[in-house]
C-alpha cells in the first residue's frame, strides 16, 4: 500500500500567481476591445463627477437667480443660465448624480429580484414556473418604457416610484435569462453531485447554480443601467415621475425644449449631450462584457 | 518493400499563442507503404491528430507546418498550392473522423451526399451517381440501403454514419485512408463491425490506412505496424508483433505494462503515474526524459538518433544507440 | 450475509412524446458490504439510469431499493438527505462533477459540514492524503487541476462521510490509460481501508475484470447474466456476454479468437418485446425465445438469463 502512495508522483502545475508576463498578456487582451476600454472610462468619468462636482460648483442647482435668466456661456457661467437663471453646469452635475443613482438602482433591483425569480421557476419547474412565465410574456408584450409610464402614473410622481417602475419593467429580462441558464445548469453533473452529497435542494439552486448562472445576466445588468437612464430621462421629459425644479437631465432636455425654436440652445444641448453620452457608454460596457465573455469561453 | 505512398520527414508543426511557440510536433519521420495499415498510437496530447491533418493540409488557423516535407508519391505536399492539394486531398488521400456525425451535413440527405462525392470524383450524371450511392451504401454493409439513403444523418446511429462515410470515402478510391480514432464513442460490438469493414476494404481495393488510436487492443487486430507517439515525438515504430513481444523503449514498455486486459487480471499496484504531456513540451531532448526510468544525461538536451535494432524496428533512444555505436 | 443493498423489480420508464422508453426494466441484486460488483453493459441499456434510481437521484416508476433495511424509494426527502452520507457516487467526467466556482476546500467541506460531521480542516488534509493530492491544492479551483487530480477530487468528495456504499459511474473513461490504472490502484486500496461496497459502471470490460468480484450484465434495461468475476469473464454463457467478451480486442498478437458478431445494433427501449431481448440480433435463437425467459442458475450464484445457457451450442463453440 504505501509503495502505491510512493508510487504516485503528483504533479505540480503552477500556482495561481499572476506573473508579469501573464499580466501584460492580459492588458493585451483587453486592448482589443478599444470601444469597451472607451466606455469604462466615460463611465469612470462620470462617476468622479458624482463624487468630486458637487463640491467643485459654487452655485446652487435650484436657487434662482433673476439677475442672469437665460444667460449665454462665459466664463461665470461656462453652459449658461436657464430662465430662472440657475447655472447649467451646476444642474448637469447634480443631476448626473440622480440619474446615475436610478440606474445603478434599477439595474440592481430588477437585477436582483429578476434572477432570484429565474433561479427558483428554473430550478423547480411545475405550475409556479408556467404562471410566473405566462406573466413575463404580457409584461414583455409591452415596450418596457410604455410599462415603466403606465406604473409610474398609478404610483405617483416621486423619484423612488420611477426606480421601483422602471426596475418592474426590466425585471422579466433577468427572469428569462436566469431562467434559461438555470434549466440547463440543473441537468449538468454537479448539481446531481450537489444533491448526492446531501444538499437541500434550496442549496442546490442557489449557492451551487446560481453563481453559474449569473454571467449574462451581468452583461444584462450594465445594458439595463443605460436604458434606465433613457426611461428615467423620458419619463421626466413627458412631465412623469421627476418634476421640476429637480435638477435631472430629462427635466431640463424638456425645459430646453421650449427654447429650440427661440435660439438658446445651451439649454437643452448639455443636459441631452450627458443623456446621450451615458447611455452610449453603458451600452458599448454592456456589448464589450459579452464579447470579452464570449472570447474567455473560447 | 516497394516505395513508399506516404513519407514524412522530419515534420514539425507549432502552435503560436501570444507569448510563445511550441512544438506540438517535433520532428517526426516515418513511411508508410501501399496496402499496409499503419497503427499510431499515443495519449491524448500526443500529437497523433494534429499528424493525420498535416497529412491533410487541414490543420487550424492558429497551428503551423514549421519544417520537414510530406512525399506523396514523389511530390511534396507541403510545397503544393492550394488547388493542387484539392486533387490529392479526397482524391488520393480521404479521411475518417472520430465524430462521424459532425462530418456530415445535417440537412442533406446522405444518399445525397454520397452521390455527389460520386459525381465530384466519377464524373458521371446525376442519375447513376444515385443508383451508385445505393451500391456504395450496401457495399459498406448498410441494410436496407435504399430506404436508409434517404435518412438525415441525426437519424442514423453513431455506427451508421461512420458506415456512410467509409462509403463517401470508398466512391473516391483513394490510395491512402487515414482513419482517427473512428470508433471512439461507439460500442464494442459495433467498434468490431466498423473494423471487420474497414479491413475488408483494405483488402478488397488495396488503399493503405492510417489507424489513429489510444487502444492497443485496436492496434494488435486490425494493424500491421505501429508507431508509438509521445509529446510529439515518435518514440518507436515496430511491426505489431515486436511492438508486443520485444518493446524497445521505455515509454512503450512503460505503456504495454498500463494496458488492463479483459482475459486476465493485471497488477495494478506495479505502476507509476505519468506527468501530463502538458509539462514536457519545452524540452529541447527526449520529452520522455523526466520521466524515465533508464534516463541518461544526453537525453535532456539532445534529440535521439534513430537506431534500428532489426528492418523495420526503430527507436529513438540513447541506450540503445550509444550502445551499438 | 445480510445484504447492505437491495434493488427489487426496478423499473424506470420515461415519456418520450407517443412512446414510452423503458430505460430499466425489472433489475433485480444485492450488494454485499465490501465487495465490489460491476455492472456492464453498451451504451443505452440503462445501466446509469439504474444508478441514478439507486442513488435517488431519479425516482423510480416501480420497485425497491432496500439499504440497510429502508427502503430509499419509499422515504421522504428530510430522513433521505440524512441518510445520502451513507451513499456516494463518483462521476464520470470530473470536468463536469466538480463545480467549477468552489475550491478544492469548499468541494470537500461541503459533504462534511451538511452531515454534522465537520470538525476543523485537519480532517481535510487527512482526506487529501488518502486520494493523494497535496495540502496545497486545497486552494485550488477545479480549471487549475489536471485531469486525474480532478478525478481524485471527485473520489476525495465521495468518501468524505465514510459511507458503506459508492456507485462508481464509469470513472476512468475520460482518462488517458497509464492514469486510469492508477485511479483503479487508488479505488481499490480505499475499498480495502474504508471497508465499502462499489457499484462499478463501465462501458469496459477490462476495468471491471480488474477491480470487482462480481459482475451483472446488462441489455436493454434487464440483467442477462450475473455472476463472480471468475464466471462471467472465464465460463460466459449467455451468447450476449459472449458477443460482448468476443468483441473486446485484446493487445496480444498471439492471441487470435472466433468471435461472435450479432447482426444489427442495440434496438432503442421504446417497444420492448415479450422474451429475450436478444432474439432479434441472436445467430443461434430458437422458438422458445419469444417467451419469457427465467434465470438459469448455474451454482455459486451464476445467473443467465438464456435458453442455451449450459447447453452444448455455447460451450461447444
Amino acid at each position: 500500500m504505501s509503495s502505491t502512495q510512493n508510487s504516485i508522483q503528483n504533479i505540480e502545475i503552477k500556482p495561481s500567481v499572476i506573473s508579469r508576463s501573464e499580466f501584460l498578456g492580459k492588458i493585451r487582451f483587453f486592448t482589443r476591445f478599444p470601444l469597451f476600454i472607451f466606455g469604462i472610462l466615460v463611465i469612470l468619468f462620470y462617476l468622479l463627477v458624482v463624487i468630486f462636482g458637487p463640491s467643485l460648483t459654487v452655485y446652487d442647482p435650484t436657487i434662482p437667480n433673476p439677475q442672469y435668466t437665460l444667460g449665454q456661456p462665459n466664463s461665470d457661467y461656462p453652459f449658461g443660465t436657464d430662465k430662472f437663471g440657475r447655472d447649467i453646469l451646476t444642474r448637469v452635475v447634480y443631476a448626473t448624480r440622480l440619474d446615475l443613482m436610478i440606474a445603478l438602482l434599477v439595474a440592481s433591483l430588477s437585477f436582483s429580484i429578476g434572477s432570484l425569480m429565474g433561479c427558483i421557476v428554473g430550478y423547480y419547474g411545475g405550475w409556479l414556473d408556467k404562471v410566473i412565465m405566462r406573466v413575463v410574456d404580457v409584461m414583455f408584450a409591452f415596450p418596457a418604457f410604455i410599462l415603466a409610464m403606465a406604473i409610474t402614473s398609478a404610483l405617483g410622481d416621486t423619484v423612488q416610484n420611477v426606480i421601483i417602475a422602471i426596475a418592474t419593467a426590466y425585471t422579466p429580462y433577468f427572469i428569462r435569462l436566469t431562467r434559461g441558464e438555470m434549466l440547463t445548469l440543473r441537468t449538468r453533473q454537479y448539481a446531481d453531485a450537489a444533491i448526492s452529497v446531501g444538499n437541500p435542494s434550496w442549496r442546490v439552486a442557489l449557492i451551487h447554480l446560481l453563481p453559474n448562472a449569473l454571467t449574462p445576466s451581468l452583461v444584462q445588468m450594465t445594458l439595463v443601467s443605460g436604458w434606465a437612464i433613457l426611461d428615467a430621462a423620458g419619463l421626466a421629459f413627458l412631465g412623469l415621475g421627476i418634476t421640476p425644479p429637480t435638477a435631472e437631465w430629462g427635466v431640463m432636455v424638456s425645459e430646453g425644449a421650449q427654447r429650440i425654436i427661440t435660439g438658446e440652445w445651451w439649454v437643452w444641448l448639455y443636459p441631452g449631450a450627458a443623456i446621450v453620452l451615458a447611455a452610449f457608454a453603458f451600452n458599448l460596457v454592456g456589448d464589450g462584457l459579452r464579447d470579452i465573455m464570449t472570447r474567455e469561453e473560447q | 518493400m516497394s516505395a513508399p505512398i506516404i513519407r514524412v520527414e522530419e515534420l514539425t508543426v507549432s502552435l503560436n499563442t501570444d507569448d510563445h511557440q511550441r512544438n506540438i510536433i517535433d520532428s517526426i519521420s516515418f513511411d508508410m507503404f501501399p496496402k499496409e495499415i499503419m497503427g499510431l498510437v499515443g495519449e491524448s496530447g500526443s500529437g497523433k491528430t494534429m499528424t493525420a491533418l498535416s497529412i491533410m493540409q487541414l490543420l487550424p488557423k492558429t497551428i503551423k507546418i514549421c519544417g520537414g516535407s510530406i512525399w506523396y508519391e514523389d511530390k511534396d505536399l507541403l510545397k503544393m498550392t492550394s488547388r493542387e492539394i484539392r486533387t490529392i486531398r479526397g482524391n488520393k488521400i480521404a479521411m475518417i473522423f472520430q465524430n462521424p456525425r459532425m462530418a456530415l451535413n445535417p440537412l442533406m440527405r446522405v444518399g445525397d451526399q454520397i452521390a455527389r462525392a460520386v459525381c465530384l470524383h466519377c464524373e458521371v450524371s446525376s442519375e447513376k451517381s444515385k443508383s451508385m450511392a445505393v451500391e456504395l451504401m450496401s457495399q459498406v454493409g448498410i441494410p436496407d440501403a435504399e430506404s436508409r439513403a434517404r435518412s438525415y444523418p441525426h437519424q442514423l446511429s453513431g455506427g451508421m454514419a461512420q458506415r456512410v462515410l467509409i462509403a463517401m470515402m470508398l466512391a473516391c478510391k483513394p490510395k491512402l485512408l487515414i482513419a482517427d480514432e473512428p470508433t471512439t464513442g461507439l460500442d464494442v460490438t459495433i467498434q468490431a463491425q466498423i473494423f471487420k469493414l474497414i479491413k475488408e476494404i483494405q483488402s478488397e481495393i488495396g488503399v493503405a490506412v492510417l489507424l489513429i488510436t489510444h487502444d492497443f487492443g485496436v492496434v494488435s487486430e486490425v494493424c500491421d505496424r505501429v508507431g508509438v507517439m509521445y509529446a510529439g515525438q515518435i518514440m518507436e515504430i515496430s511491426s505489431v508483433i515486436d511492438v508486443f513481444t520485444n518493446p524497445k523503449h521505455p515509454y512503450t514498455q512503460r505503456l504495454l505494462k498500463s494496458i488492463l486486459r479483459v482475459d486476465r487480471k493485471s497488477d495494478l499496484d506495479t505502476n507509476k503515474a505519468l506527468s501530463p504531456i502538458s509539462a514536457v513540451f519545452d524540452s529541447p531532448g527526449c520529452r520522455f526524459a523526466s520521466q524515465c526510468d533508464c534516463v541518461r544525461p544526453e537525453c535532456l538536451w539532445e534529440r535521439p538518433k534513430i537506431y534500428t535494432d532489426s528492418p523495420g524496428h526503430s527507436v529513438y533512444c540513447f541506450n540503445y544507440s550509444r550502445d551499438n555505436k | 450475509m445480510e445484504p447492505l443493498l437491495r434493488v427489487k423489480d426496478l423499473h424506470k420508464h420515461y415519456k418520450d412524446g407517443r412512446y414510452t422508453v423503458h430505460a430499466v426494466n425489472g433489475v433485480n441484486f444485492d450488494i454485499f458490504p465490501g465487495e465490489a460488483v460491476g455492472l456492464v453493459g453498451e451504451s443505452g441499456c440503462g445501466k446509469s439510469t439504474t444508478a441514478r434510481c439507486i442513488l435517488m437521484l431519479e425516482q423510480p416508476t416501480h420497485g425497491k431499493i432496500i439499504f440497510k433495511n429502508q427502503d430509499l424509494a419509499a422515504m421522504s426527502e428530510h430522513p433521505l438527505r440524512s441518510w445520502r452520507r451513507f451513499f456516494q457516487i463518483v462521476f464520470q467526467d470530473p470536468n463536469e462533477s466538480l463545480n467549477p466556482r468552489f475550491n478544492v476546500k469548499r468541494t470537500l467541506k461541503e459533504p462534511l459540514f451538511l452531515h454534522g460531521l465537520y470538525q476543523d480542516s485537519h480532517q481535510l488534509g487527512e482526506l487529501m492524503k488518502r486520494v493523494t493530492l497535496e495540502i496545497e491544492h486545497l486552494e485550488r479551483y477545479p480549471h487549475q487541476l489536471s485531469g486525474g487530480q480532478k478525478q481524485r477530487v471527485g473520489i476525495a468528495r465521495a468518501i468524505s462521510t465514510s459511507p458503506d456504499f459508492v456507485v462508481l459511474d464509469e470513472p476512468t473513461s475520460s482518462l488517458d490509460m497509464s492514469l486510469r490504472i492508477h485511479i483503479l490502484s487508488l479505488l481499490r486500496r480505499l475499498q480495502r481501508e474504508m471497508n465499502m461496497a462499489y457499484l462499478f459502471i463501465s462501458h469496459d470490460l477490462s476495468t471491471v475484470h480488474n477491480l470487482c468480484n462480481r459482475v451483472l450484465v446488462m441489455y436493454l434495461g434487464r440483467i442477462i447474466e450475473m455472476g463472480t468475476s471468475e464466471d462471467v469473464f472465464n465460463n460466459p454463457q449467455h451468447i450476449y456476454t459472449r458477443a460482448l467478451l468476443s468483441a473486446i480486442p485484446i493487445p496480444d498478437p498471439a492471441i487470435k479468437r472466433k468471435r461472435i458478431l450479432l447482426q444489427g445494433e442495440t434496438p432503442n427501449s421504446r417497444d420492448i418485446e415479450v422474451g429475450c431481448s436478444l432474439q432479434k440480433r441472436c445467430p443461434y435463437v430458437r422458438q422458445e425465445c419469444s417467451f419469457p425467459v427465467p434465470y438459469t442458475d448455474l451454482g455459486k450464484r451464476h445467473l443467465v438469463a438464456c435458453v442455451l445457457a449450459g447447453s452444448e451450442i455455447i460451450n461447444g463453440s
